[in-house]
C-alpha cells in the first residue's frame, strides 16, 4: 500500500501468506491423521502394546508413561529437542518423525517388559489424558504465541503509517573520508591475508561451518566487500595491487574447506550426495559469493571471473564443478525458477530472508554489470514472497521459514527473529520503496539516539568519550565491544551524521585496537565481525549498495600504475578533479629511500610536480612520450600525503 | 627386452605351478591326517596346528607374516620359504589331540573353523602379496612430521632419500650438494643388511648387486666410478626388464626409472631402451594401474603402484620420451583430488608434485590451475619432484638425450 509514493503498511494484514498457509494446512492435516490413528489405537484396542503405541502417537513419548516408564519419557523429550536442533541446524527433516515413531514403537515392544519401580505389567492409563493435554497445550501455546505477536504488531499499524506518511528521512552521507593510521593497518592486514599462498587461509576464525559464526565463507565474503569498498573509495587510481588482492580472496572461496560442509547438508536434507555447492539450494554460499563477485567487478572492473571455469570447485575425489561469475548467477536464477515457495533455501528446507535478499542482490547487480535481465524476471514473484510469506504487520520480516511446513520462529540468530531489512544493501538496489520504508522504521527508534550521540560528539570537539560494553559474538566463545561500535557507526550513517561517523570510528579505535598485525587482528573482534567493521569504516562516499548501483566506473586523472608493493602501502590514490592525484604512502616495513612510482594516464604535454601536505615541492618532472612519469621518493618513516598535480 | 631364456622361464613357471598344485595332494595322500594338517599349513602357516595348538599357530602365523614382509621389502625369499617349510613340518610333527573315534563328524567339525581361517588367511595373504597393501598405505599416507622441504632430505629413510637425491639431480641440482645425502652411512648399512639377510652376502661392496635406488642416486650424483657403472649396466642387462633390482628379486618401477635415466645419462642407453619397452609391455598401463613390482624369479608383475609413485615414475619416463601420455588420463582426477584435499598428507603432497611433472609435459589448463594451487614445502621427496617439474616447465625436453657430461644447473636450497 502506498501513499504519496511512500510504501505504507497493509492495514489488513494476513496472518500467513497463501503458500505458508497451504504448507501449514498440510502439516495440520498430517498431524490430525496421526492423532486420529493414535486415538483409535489407544481406545479401540485391548492390547497394552497397541495402546502404548497409540498414546505415543497422540504425543511423543507418552506411551512410556502409559507403560509406567517415566525416565524413558524424559529421554524422549530430550531426544525431541535434539531432533529439533538437527532439523533446523542440519536439515535432518526425518529427525523428529523418526524420534516420534521410535517413541511409539519402543514402548509397544516393551509393553510386557519389566518396570523400574513398579510391578511388571503396570500401566498408567491416566497418561492418555496427559497425552491429549500435552498435545493440546503444545498447539495452544504455539497458536497463542503466534497470534499474540501478530495482534501486538497489527495494533501498531495505524500509528506506524502516520509516521511513515510524515517522516522526512535524513539525506545520505555523500562526502568522502580520508584514511587514517588504523585504516592503513586494516588494509595492511587485508593484503597480508590476500597475498599468503593460495592454499592458506591463515587469519580466519575456524570452527563449525554450518551455523556457528565461524563460517569461513562469510569471513571471506566480508573481506571481498571491505576491500572492494576501499578500492572504490580510497585507491581507485591505484588499482593494480588491490585488484589482485581482492581477486585472490575471491578465489579462496573455491578452497574445499570453505564449501565442503554442503555435501553433508545436501545428503541429510535432500538425500542427494552431490557435493556441488552451487547448483542446488545453498543460497548462503552461491548468492553471497555471486554478490561478492559483483562488488569486486563494480569496484575494480575486473573480468577475471567472467571466464568460463575460472572458479572451479574440486571435490576431494577429484570431481570438478567448473563455474564462473555468469554461471553462478545463472544457478541462483535457476533455483528461483524451481522454487514453488518463491524463496529458495540455505540449508535444505529452510529459506532465510537475509540470504534471499542476497540472492536478489546478486541477480540485480549481475544484470547491471552484464546487461542480463534475471532480476527483472524474478522480481515480482520474489517481492510477492517477501510481502506475503515473510512480512509481519509492523513492516518487519521473519528471519526464516520452513519450505516444508511453513513454520517460522525465533532461532536466536537475530533479536526477536524479525528485522525491517537485512543483507549488505538493505533493499536499496532491489526494492527501493521497501528500502525507504525499512530505513524509516529503523530510524524511528534510532534517530533520536544517534542525534543525541552526535550532539555529544559535537560538544566535545568531535570526540566521543564513551566505551561500549562487550557483547557476545555470534559464535558465543568471545565478546567484543566493537559490535556496539559497528551499530553506532551504521546508525550514524543512516542518520546522516558524518561527524558522528568519524567520532564513533575514532572511539572504536581507542577502545578496541590491539596493536597487532596479521595473522592477529589490529582490532579486538572475531573473524565474523571483522569484515563488518571494515565495511562500516570504508563506506564513504559509496557504501556497498551505492557501489553496486553505480557499477564500475574507470578512474579519471593520473593512475598509479605500478610500484614496489612489498615496500610501499598505498593508502590513498584518488583524483577528485581528474587532473591531480592525492596520494597517501606509507612504508610497509621500515623507512624507504628512492622508491619509484610509475604513473599512467598523464597528459604528455604537461609538467607535473609532487608536493607534500605543506605544499612544498618534493620533485617535479616531465612525462615521457608514453604518458608515464617516474619519480624518486625520499625516505619515509610514517604515512605521508602527497599530491601529484600541475605546478602553478 | 633382453634375450632372456624364455624356455628356462617357462620351465621355472611350470615347475612352480606343478609343485604348488601337486605337493599338497602328495602330502595328504602320503601323510594321512598329518598330511592334511601339513597341506593346510602350506596355504596359511599356522593353520595346520590351529585346532589343537592355537598359541603355536599364532606364533607360526606371525612369523610367516614377518617373513613375508621381509621377502617383499628385502627380497629375502629363502626366509619365507624356510618358515613355510618349518611350520609345515611342525604341523606334521606336532600331534593332534582331536578324538578320531567319530572320525567323519569330528574331522569335519574339527576342520570347520580352521577352514574359515584358511580361507580368510588365504584371502588376506593373497591380498597382501598381490594387492596394494591398503592398510599399510593408510599408514604411510599419514600426516607430515613437520619436515621442511629439501633441506631436510637427510630425514628421509635411505630408499626415499636416494630417490629424492636422484630426482633432484635430474632437476639439475649440484652434485656436491647431494653427495652428503647419498653418501650417508645408513644407506650403505641398509644395503649391507639386505644383502646379508636376503642373499647371505657378507663383506665387500654392499652395492655390488641390486639396490637400484642407491646406485641410481650415486651415479647421478657423480659418486660412482667407471667400474661401478659397468657393473650396474651388467646387472641391468641380467633381468628381463633391463633394469637392476631394487631389492633381490624385486624390481620397483620408480627405482627402475631412475636407474634407467642414470644409465642413459652415463651413455648406457640399452637399459633405457629395455625399460621403455617394459613400460609399454609387461609393465604397461592396464585398467588404470601399472604394476607395483616385478618379481624376477618368475618374471611376473602385479599389484597396483601407489598413485603418487605411478605419477612419479611415469612422469619421469614421459619426460624422457619412453612412454606416451595415456597415464595422465587416469592420474588427473586423482591428482586434482589430492590438490583439493590440500596436499596435507605425505602421499597427497607427492602426488601433487609428481602430477606437476605431467603438467609440464601435457596441455591441461584446467588441471594445471587446480594442481598448481597447493604449496609443496614439507616432504623432501615431494619438493624434489616439484623441483623437477619446475625445470621441465622451463624446458620440457631437458631430460631427453641428456648425458652425464651435461653441466648441472641450479643450486640445492
Amino acid at each position: 500500500m502506498t501513499s504519496g509514493g511512500r510504501l505504507l503498511l497493509d492495514e489488513h494484514p494476513a496472518r500467513l501468506g497463501p503458500k505458508s498457509r497451504a504448507l501449514l494446512a498440510r502439516l495440520v492435516v498430517s498431524l490430525a491423521i496421526v492423532e486420529v490413528v493414535g486415538s483409535v489405537l489407544a481406545f479401540a484396542t485391548n492390547s497394552d502394546a497397541w495402546r502404548s503405541f497409540g498414546t505415543s502417537l497422540i504425543f511423543p513419548g507418552v506411551g512410556f508413561l502409559y507403560n509406567a516408564m517415566p525416565l524413558l519419557f524424559v529421554l524422549t523429550a530430550a531426544l525431541l529437542v535434539l531432533a529439533l536442533v538437527l532439523w533446523w541446524g542440519a536439515s535432518v527433516h526425518l529427525a523428529i518423525p523418526l524420534v516420534w515413531l521410535a517413541s511409539a514403537v519402543v514402548p509397544a515392544v516393551l509393553a510386557d517388559g519389566p518396570r523400574l519401580w513398579v510391578d511388571r505389567g503396570t500401566n498408567w492409563t491416566w497418561s492418555i489424558v496427559v497425552a491429549y493435554g500435552l498435545a493440546a497445550a503444545f498447539v495452544a501455546i504455539g497458536v497463542w504465541r503466534v497470534e499474540r505477536r501478530f495482534r501486538r504488531k497489527r495494533v501498531l499499524v495505524p500509528e506506524i503509517n502516520d509516521y511513515l506518511r510524515t517522516v522526512n528521512l535524513p539525506e545520505p552521507i555523500r562526502s568522502g573520508r580520508d584514511p587514517n593510521a588504523m585504516d592503513a593497518e586494516l588494509l595492511r592486514w587485508c593484503y597480508s591475508f590476500a597475498f599468503q599462498p593460495d592454499d592458506d587461509l591463515v587469519g580466519l576464525d575456524w570452527g563449525e561451518q554450518f551455523h556457528s559464526g565461524t563460517q569461513v565463507r562469510y569471513q571471506l565474503n566480508g573481506l571481498v566487500w571491505s576491500m572492494s569498498l576501499y578500492a572504490a573509495n580510497f585507491v581507485p587510481n591505484a588499482p593494480s595491487v588491490i585488484t589482485d588482492a581482492i581477486e585472490r580472496v575471491a578465489f579462496k572461496h573455491t578452497d574445499l574447506r570453505v564449501w565442503k560442509y554442503w555435501r553433508a547438508l545436501n545428503l541429510f536434507g535432500n538425500f542427494d550426495p552431490n557435493p556441488d555447492p552451487i547448483c542446488r539450494d545453498n543460497i548462503m554460499f552461491s548468492a553471497f559469493f555471486c554478490d561478492a563477485l559483483n562488488t569486486l567487478e563494480a569496484a575494480t572492473g575486473s573480468k577475471r571471473f567472467d571466464e568460463p571455469g575460472s572458479l572451479t570447485f574440486v571435490w576431494k575425489d577429484g570431481r570438478t564443478f567448473p563455474y564462473d561469475h555468469h554461471s553462478i548467477a545463472a544457478a541462483v536464477r535457476a533455483n528461483y525458477n524451481r522454487s514453488k515457495f518463491g524463496f529458495f533455501p540455505c540449508e535444505p528446507g529452510w529459506s532465510f530472508t537475509v540470504c534471499n535478499i542476497m540472492g536478489a542482490q546478486s541477480l540485480r547487480n549481475h544484470d547491471a554489470l552484464h546487461g542480463t535481465s534475471d532480476w527483472d524476471e524474478v522480481r515480482d514473484s520474489w517481492a510477492r514472497t517477501l510481502d506475503e510469506e515473510y512480512a509481519s504487520p509492523d513492516g518487519s520480516y521473519a528471519h526464516i521459514r520452513s519450505n516444508l511446513v511453513g513454520l517460522s520462529w525465533d532461532t536466536g540468530e537475530v533479536p526477536g527473529g524479525y528485522y525491517h531489512t537485512h543483507g549488505t544493501h538493505r533493499f536499496v538496489d532491489i526494492l527501493p520503496d521497501h528500502a525507504w520504508r525499512a530505513k524509516a522504521l529503523d530510524l524511528r527508534g534510532a534517530l533520536p539516539k544517534m542525534q543525541g550521540l552526535a550532539a555529544m560528539a559535537k560538544a566535545n570537539s568531535g570526540r566521543l568519550d564513551l566505551e561500549m560494553p562487550a557483547e557476545l559474538e555470534r559464535h558465543r566463545t568471545s565478546s567484543t565491544s566493537l559490535l556496539g561500535w559497528i551499530k553506532v557507526i551504521g546508525g550514524a550513517y543512516m542518520a546522516g551524521e558524518p561527524e558522528l561517523v568519524e567520532a564513533a570510528i575514532d572511539a572504536s579505535e581507542r577502545q578496541c585496537s590491539t596493536g597487532l598485525r596479521w595473522p592477529e587482528r589490529p582490532v579486538k573482534i572475531g573473524g565474523g565481525g571483522f569484515g563488518a567493521y571494515m565495511q562500516m569504516r570504508w563506506s564513504q562516499p559509496l557504501d556497498l549498495a551505492g557501489l553496486n548501483i553505480r557499477g564500475y566506473v574507470a578512474p579519471v586523472g593520473p593512475i598509479l600504475k605500478s610500484y614496489d608493493s612489498q615496500g610501499i602501502l598505498v593508502t590513498l590514490a584518488r583524483s577528485d578533479d581528474g587532473v591531480s592525484l592525492d596520494l597517501g604512502l606509507q612504508p610497509m616495513n621500515g623507512p624507504l629511500e628512492n622508491s619509484s612510482l610509475h604513473f599512467a594516464n598523464l597528459d604528455a604535454s604537461t609538467r607535473y610536480s609532487v608536493t607534500d601536505s605543506n605544499g612544498a615541492a618534493v620533485v617535479s618532472g616531465e612525462s615521457d612520450s608514453e604518458g608515464t612519469l617516474t619519480l624518486g621518493i625520499p625516505a619515509l618513516s610514517t604515512a605521508v600525503r602527497y599530491r601529484l598535480g600541475t605546478p602553478r | 627386452m633382453p634375450a632372456a631364456s624364455n624356455t628356462s622361464l617357462r620351465v621355472r613357471r611350470a615347475l612352480v605351478l606343478v609343485v604348488s598344485a601337486v605337493f599338497p595332494f602328495v602330502l595328504v595322500r602320503v601323510g594321512g591326517h598329518r598330511g592334511v594338517h601339513m597341506a593346510r599349513n602350506l596355504l596359511f602357516p599356522g593353520a595346520g596346528v590351529l585346532d589343537h595348538e592355537p598359541l603355536l599357530a599364532a606364533v607360526c602365523a606371525v612369523t610367516a607374516i614377518a617373513a613375508t614382509v621381509l621377502w617383499i621389502r628385502w627380497g629375502a625369499g629363502w626366509v619365507l620359504l624356510g618358515v613355510v617349510l618349518l611350520t609345515t613340518a611342525i604341523s606334521g610333527l606336532v600331534p593332534s589331540h582331536v578324538d578320531h573315534t567319530d572320525a567323519i563328524r569330528n574331522v569335519s567339525a574339527a576342520h570347520e573353523f580352521p577352514l574359515v581361517i584358511l580361507v580368510m588367511g588365504a584371502l588376506a595373504w593373497a591380498r597382501t602379496i598381490l594387492g596394494r597393501l591398503p592398510g599399510l598405505r593408510a599408514l604411510t599416507g599419514r600426516r607430515h612430521q613437520r619436515q621442511t622441504g629439501i633441506a631436510q632430505i637427510g630425514s628421509l629413510k635411505p630408499v626415499e632419500r636416494c630417490q629424492a637425491a636422484a630426482i633432484l639431480s635430474l632437476a639439475g641440482a649440484r652434485e656436491s650438494d647431494l653427495g652428503s645425502a647419498v653418501g650417508a652411512a645408513d644407506i650403505a648399512r641398509r644395503a649391507g643388511r639386505v644383502g646379508a639377510v636376503a642373499r647371505l652376502r657378507f663383506g665387500g661392496d654392499p652395492f655390488r648387486r641390486d639396490h637400484a635406488h642407491a646406485r641410481a642416486a650415486k651415479l647421478l650424483c657423480g659418486l660412482m666410478d667407471d667400474n661401478g657403472v659397468e657393473q650396474l649396466a651388467m646387472d641391468a642387462s641380467a633381468t628381463t626388464l633391463g633394469v637392476p633390482c631394487s631389492e633381490p628379486t624385486w624390481i620397483r618401477p620408480l627405482d627402475a626409472t631412475l636407474v634407467a635415466a642414470a644409465l642413459s645419462r652415463a651413455g648406457k642407453a640399452q637399459s633405457a631402451e629395455h625399460w621403455s619397452a617394459a613400460l609399454n609391455g609387461p609393465m604397461a598401463l592396464r585398467r588404470g594401474h601399472r604394476p607395483a613390482w616385478w618379481w624376477t624369479p618368475l618374471d611376473i608383475g602385479a599389484g597396483g603402484a601407489p598413485t603418487w609413485e605411478h605419477a612419479a615414475f611415469t612422469g619421469i619416463a614421459r619426460a624422457h620420451g619412453w612412454i606416451g601420455g595415456d597415464d595422465w588420463a587416469v592420474l588427473r582426477t586423482r591428482a586434482m583430488g589430492a590438490a583439493a584435499r590440500g596436499a596435507v598428507t605425505r602421499d597427497d603432497e607427492r602426488l601433487v608434485a609428481a602430477s606437476r611433472i605431467w603438467l609440464a609435459l601435457e596441455e591441461d589448463p584446467e588441471a594445471a590451475r587446480i594442481v598448481r594451487r597447493p604449496g609443496i614445502r614439507r616432504d623432501p621427496l615431494a619438493c624434489a619432484l616439484d623441483r623437477l617439474a619446475s625445470e621441465l616447465c622451463q624446458n620440457p625436453h631437458v631430460l631427453r638425450g641428456s648425458t652425464v657430461d651435461t653441466p648441472n644447473r641450479g643450486e640445492l636450497t
